[in-house]
């Protein structure tokens, strides 16, 4: 029996214990992304803890169809730092917030040369989309408004980006 | 509610406010195609945080934050050069404090391209062999060595946080013109051209 799908299985059917089990066999990673976002440690305990909760208690969140349990938590809490941090920050200015409030943690010389050698397959404008919403963490909005360009097309590069970055990533067995 | 298209990466990029977010939840609560289609996104981001956090990171001793904070206090008091005086008060880290003290360090305030003072310094061995860059705050900085034929090096994106300053340190076996801080998005924030002694 695969553990990962039995746990994405218990998940999805809210069984006991599924929570505490996610949470044991997840809880470094999740954190380390909160952590990418917010800065700290506490406040990427705090953030997870309060990710999963909110997860555990709507029903259907997650569907074993969705894919491996850990990237959509992964991302679950993501979004919660991103949604803290921008409410936190709303009263800094633009301009400030993308060398103020974005510090990055566990990430050495050799895996920023991989990261940027996977973004530089991308063409410009979709690495600028990405880069901005994946290290300064704006919005769709807040990206057209820094780049001047309409919304729609922020919409489709960052689609296309992280597709073309799917596949360039999953070539080099990250996902 | 269509099926939703480019809104799936922009969900699991982060792109979305929190009602935009809640409007996708709705919908694949019901709509299994994409619910299928979201979960390619959000292991695509993903794997990007994972390559943010699981390669090993390099060694790097124990004791560089003490020899390195002794060493910003020697530069920042003024005492390059009376280096002698501290051997008297070296402690169990004495003999790499003595290394990193004996290699005459020099050090330099980065400034924007414009030519303004940031709260920025870099400290560095006068041969170029190690660079310790200190900053107020947790900055998103990445540090980039350039080297003499123009070649733009990435060598750290990490600060460790001390206390209220942020210190990466970093060392190099190639000939640096100037080290560069850029911000997330590649624009450099700050530089300085360290004077180096050949040898």
């Amino acid at each position: 029996m695969n553990e990962d799908r039995d746990l994405e299985a218990a998940f999805a059917a809210h069984a006991d214990g599924a929570l505490e089990e996610a949470y044991r066999r997840h809880a470094p990673a999740l954190q380390a992304a909160a952590r990418h976002v917010l800065g700290t440690a506490g406040d990427a305990r705090d953030c997870v803890h309060d990710a999963l909760i909110r997860v555990w208690s709507k029903e259907g969140a997650y569907r074993p169809e969705r894919g491996a349990l850990r990237a959509f938590l992964m991302v679950c809490v993501r979004n919660e730092a991103i949604s803290r941090k921008r409410s936190d920050v709303r009263h800094v200015a633009t301009e400030e917030r993308a060398a103020l409030a974005t510090p990055i943690f566990g990430i050495d010389a050799a895996e920023r040369v991989a990261i940027r050698s996977a973004l530089s397959t991308l063409p410009r404008e979709q690495r600028d989309v990405i880069e901005l919403a994946y290290w300064g963490d704006f919005t769709q909005a807040e990206i057209a408004s820094r780049l001047g360009i309409p919304l729609g097309t922020i919409k489709s590069r960052a689609a296309l980006g992280l597709r073309k970055l799917a596949r360039t990533l999953n070539a080099q067995d990250f996902a | 509610m269509n099926h939703l298209d480019q809104e799936t990466e922009l969900y699991a990029l982060g792109m979305l406010d929190d009602c935009e977010r809640a409007r996708i939840d709705e919908h694949l609560a019901t709509c299994m195609p994409c619910t299928v289609k979201i979960g390619e996104a959000e292991s695509a981001v993903a794997a990007l945080i994972d390559s943010s956090q699981q390669r090993p990171r390099q060694r790097r001793t124990a004791w560089w934050p003490v020899a390195a904070a002794a060493a910003f206090a020697v530069a920042a008091s003024g005492l390059l050069g009376q280096n002698i005086a501290m051997h008297g008060a070296l402690g169990a880290d004495g003999a790499m404090l003595a290394t990193l003290v004996d290699s005459h360090f020099n050090h330099a305030q980065f400034q924007t391209p414009g030519g303004t003072s940031i709260a920025a310094k870099a400290i560095y061995d006068r041969h170029g062999k190690w660079y310790e860059i200190l900053t107020d705050g947790s900055p998103a900085w990445h540090v980039v060595f350039v080297r003499p034929d123009g070649t733009r090096d990435p060598a750290a994106v990490e600060f460790v946080r001390r206390g209220a300053a942020s210190i990466v340190y970093l060392t190099s076996t190639e000939p640096v013109r100037s080290i560069e801080l850029e911000d997330p998005v590649g624009r450099v924030v700050g530089s300085v051209r360290p004077v180096l002694i050949r040898e």
